[in-house]
């Protein structure tokens, strides 16, 4: 059983970190994590790979989903670099499921920051979603501000998810080797 | 994706257009293919993966990137096979998220 995320803070009070040149600002009670999205494959993992962040939500039952702008401006990617499966729409957004995997990154205990340490492939089941900017002008908004990582993704990689919601921290482990410990 | 390719579709979009790129046909009827085998698969291999290049069943394996390995080294293109964890489908409109503005 490997530790991946271990003691990452969410508590704190409004604050920011720095994706691509510019401040995001992260609310309280946002568990945030570092991934790199990457075409589905076996190639292993290339450190030039941009990193972006992610809200671990509990309530987002798919993989994981980012608004257009922010794959092309954040991760700096294309989203052609993905095939699309298919087109639909989420909560109103014109959606693409694009096929991708992501690394997801260890953090340095009890901080945000990125450790250093190898990252971990996430297998996304038909990939992720690709939000596009409302359709008309005027038309609310109704996309997730921050990208957001998806309990689905977890639940494939079979890893184990702990919120101690006492001092607001969250850990992410892979899963026990033996059966008996499941 | 080679190098140069990633640089002239990321130069392709500076002018900050949005993507509208088609489905890739193979893909799509991969996709369809595995929904039509869906219910039977359930039965026969609950929690493997399975490749599909169209209409045609390539394998099932442990993980996705084994089966990745698989179809790549028959000389499939990325957007001409699907790889798929056989598990219930969640539809799109029981698709939610509790982040919000």
């Amino acid at each position: 059983m490997a530790t991946l995320i271990r003691h990452l803070p969410f508590g704190e009070p409004r604050s920011c970190v720095e994706v691509a040149g510019r401040l995001v600002p992260i609310l309280p009670f946002q568990a945030v994590v570092w991934v790199s999205i990457v075409p589905k494959g076996p190639e292993p993992y290339d450190p030039r790979t941009p990193r972006i962040p992610a809200v671990v939500d509990l309530g987002f039952n798919g993989t994981f989903a980012i608004r257009e702008e922010q794959l092309r401006e954040w991760a700096g990617l294309d989203p052609r670099l993905f095939p699309t499966l298919r087109r639909t729409r989420l909560r109103g957004a014109p959606t693409d499921a694009r096929l991708a995997n992501l690394w997801l990154h260890p953090n340095v205990p009890r901080t945000r920051d990125i450790s250093g340490h190898a990252p971990f492939r996430l297998e996304l089941v038909k990939g992720i979603f690709v939000l596009a900017p409302p359709e008309r002008l005027g038309e609310g908004d109704h996309r997730p501000q921050l990208p957001l990582l998806g309990v689905y993704a977890l639940h494939r990689a079979n890893l184990r998810l702990i919120v101690d919601c006492g001092p607001c921290r969250l850990s992410i482990l892979t899963a026990p080797t033996f059966p008996f410990w499941r | 994706m080679s190098a140069e390719t990633h640089q002239t579709l990321t130069a392709d979009h500076r002018d900050g257009t949005f993507v509208d790129d088609p489905v890739p046909p193979l893909l799509a009827r991969s996709l369809d293919a595995f929904r039509r085998d869906l219910p039977r698969l359930l039965e026969t291999h609950y929690g493997k993966w399975v490749a599909y290049h169209g209409d045609a069943q390539v394998g099932f394996g442990k993980t996705e990137t084994e089966l990745y390995r698989k179809c790549l080294a028959r000389g499939m293109k990325r957007d001409e096979f699907l790889v798929c964890s056989i598990e219930p489908e969640i539809p799109d409109d029981e698709i939610c998220w509790s982040y919000s503005l």
